[in-house]
């Protein structure tokens, strides 16, 4: 055999070897909206739950405590950043990505050379770009863009996603949630062959969906939670047996040098019953003429209060869009002539002097955004020509509701092709879950303490990065094993030192090379 | 009537005179197969109105149990209506 080609087998079988060795250890974080220690330890009790059970055996365990508001999109947001909502500027159920006033640590640990792949973790719409990695965001997204925008392709599968999108029964909430535990594993862990992230996160809502919906079926005539399981066969002991399933799947896919991490953002606990109405105008629009795409506006939720966001564009096209959407959701009526909605139009561009708004309007929008914001943690700051937003009011809403019949727009509907009523029984509880296992991580047999905050200093030292100083949480040090901490001692960098994604003022981290994402960005009205 | 509407009233009231023939004790055994079980997805869920979850195989067994229970069983059904349109895409939960 002639040298050079000798040579090159060397070289080949080198290449081969070294694209073969193991890549490094990876850090699997699943996120579980809504889990609850209560619900999870008489399950445990039970038996119920042998997935987790043989997590928390070779791992530790934590009440995470989480922050205030204790709503979704806030603490996932808190976890993610490690910052507390005043300072990441996430308040509510409106948020984007690019209300961001801070960067994630994912965002900062892909900038800093780490794979990430975030699957349908909450406030990643729009998708960064991750390098080498993948972004497909929660249900809060405005549409349904992903990083690459291959993604599903390269994973080979077709795509499994959470919407709420669209007002449902309570008995398609409770399939819904069942088939997401039981569909979900297999999309991620396609997700994770494909693209090999060192960082990977995916979020799962079942449970937060049913534990609102289903809690009374689940602890019937005031049963205790803390004291026995949730029924057998109820919708919440299925959704958990199958979380359960699941957690076990993901745990299988690992290696012992790999890390799991599994949190929550809020527990539950029994609630007062309350109800919320839910709109199904998005399909009525039509019977206005009003058009989202051709006129320039998008119907964001339709969850409580709806709200409409009419995009930024030339002023006297978008105001006619404005009053035409003002104007389709006061039509809505009982047979009494009652209104069904409270409606708030809210001016985001200077309005020129022939189109001025009155003193008294003026100070009516002020009012409305005030209380939006400090009570609801709306806060309208998008780029945007103006806000439609309508709350339902609740005797006008009873009157009509189930069987009766409400005037939109012209038309006389049953009530029902119009809105829904969810009865919700379950509510958050402060309390959250953390467990973790594998990797460094030692095991503990007694259930400690840690702060929603603590994770992400944990994320930066488990991938091998340095924490960046304007973390408000700490390392919880004792969890991990003292020989791999001396071997890898903790390393700190400032903030400003911190890794960033390329990110342009109004858009963060979308690199400018992403000319699709940029064009839907642009359609949007949120870039020039 | 719409179209859906028709197809919606045919299988409920083919359903539901299976249902009448089955706990009544008229249809034969082997009927369950082919004039219920198959108009099912396998992986149906049903949710009744008490919040449990029951697959095809559990619902299947509880309906098998129910055979020739109730020889004066009757359904009736008026007012078919279709109330709501769900257009899904598949794997958008
Ligand atoms: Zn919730």
């Amino acid at each position: 055999m002639a040298p050079s080609r000798v040579a090159l087998l060397l070289a080949l079988s080198f290449w081969t070897l070294a694209s073969a060795a193991p890549s490094r250890a990876r850090v699997v974080f699943v996120g579980i909206d809504g889990a609850s220690w209560n619900v999870i330890d008489s399950m445990l009790d039970a038996g119920r739950l042998p997935g987790f059970a043989a997590l928390l055996a070779r791992g530790a365990s934590a009440e995470l405590e989480t922050v205030e508001p204790v709503i979704s999109p806030v603490v996932w947001t808190s976890i993610a950043s490690g910052r507390g909502p005043d300072a990441h500027g996430i308040g509510g159920f409106l948020a984007t990505r690019m209300a961001l006033a801070v960067p994630t640590a994912f965002e900062r640990l892909a900038a800093g050379g780490v794979r990430v792949g975030l699957y349908e973790y909450l406030v990643t719409w729009p998708p960064p770009a991750l390098p080498g990695g993948f972004a497909i965001p929660g249900w809060l997204r405005r549409d349904d863009a992903v990083w690459p925008p291959d993604v599903w392709t390269r994973a080979g599968v077709s795509p499994v996603r959470v919407v709420y999108d669209a007002a449902l029964v309570r008995d398609e909430h409770a399939v819904r949630a069942l088939r997401e535990v039981e569909r979900k594993p297999a999309a991620f862990s396609a997700l994770v062959r494909s693209f090999d992230p060192e960082l990977a996160v995916v979020t799962i809502y079942a449970v937060d969906r049913v534990c609102h919906r289903f809690w009374r079926d689940a602890y019937p005539d005031g049963a205790d939670a803390d004291a026995a399981p949730p029924a057998p066969g109820s919708v919440l002991d299925r959704v958990m047996r199958g979380l359960d399933r699941a957690v076990a799947s993901i745990a299988a896919g690992l290696a012992p040098e790999d890390v799991l991490l599994v949190a929550s953002d809020h527990g539950f606990q029994d609630g007062e019953a309350r109800n919320v109405w839910v709109g199904r105008t998005r399909g009525q629009l039509a019977r206005a003429d009003l058009e989202p795409a051709r006129d320039n506006f998008t119907l964001i939720r339709e969850w409580g209060a709806i709200v409409a966001r009419v995009h930024p564009g030339p002023f006297d096209a978008r105001d006619a869009v404005l009053t035409r959407l003002d104007a389709f959701y006061r039509s809505a009526e009982t047979p009494d002539g009652d209104a069904l909605y409270r409606v708030v139009t809210l001016d985001a561009v200077e309005r020129p002097p022939d189109h001025q708004r009155s003193f008294v309007e003026r100070l009516r929008q002020r009012v409305y955004r005030f209380v939006a914001a400090r009570f609801f943690g709306a806060r309208f700051e998008e780029a945007a020509h103006g806000w439609v937003i309508a709350m339902p009011k609740e005797d006008a809403m009873a009157s009509v509701w189930p069987d009766g019949r409400i005037l939109l727009a012209g038309a006389t509907l049953p009530a029902r092709e119009v809105v829904y009523r969810e009865d919700f029984d379950g509510e958050h509880d402060p309390t959250a879950v953390f467990v973790a296992a594998g990797g460094p991580i030692r095991p503990q047999p007694v259930r400690g303490e840690l702060s929603a905050l603590d994770l992400a200093p944990l994320l930066f030292q488990l991938t091998g990065q340095p924490i960046p100083d304007d973390l408000e949480g700490a390392l919880p040090e004792t969890w991990l094993d003292p020989d791999w901490l001396s071997a890898h001692p903790p390393k700190r960098v400032t903030a400003a030192e911190a890794p960033r994604l390329p990110a342009s003022p109004e858009v963060p981290a979308v690199q400018v090379d992403d000319g699709a994402m940029l064009e839907r960005l642009r359609a949007l009205g949120y870039v020039d | 009537m719409s179209g859906t509407e028709a197809v919606v009233r045919a299988e409920i009231e083919a359903l539901h005179a299976f249902f009448v023939g089955w706990f009544a004790g008229v249809l034969p055994q082997e009927r369950l197969e082919t004039d219920f079980l198959s108009r099912f997805s396998s992986d149906f869920l049903l949710v009744p109105p008490a919040g449990t979850l029951l697959t095809l195989d559990e619902l299947a067994a509880s309906v098998r149990a129910g055979h020739a229970t109730n020889p004066t069983f009757r359904i009736e059904i008026r007012n078919v209506t279709l109330r709501r349109r769900l257009d899904g895409r598949p794997g958008y939960l």
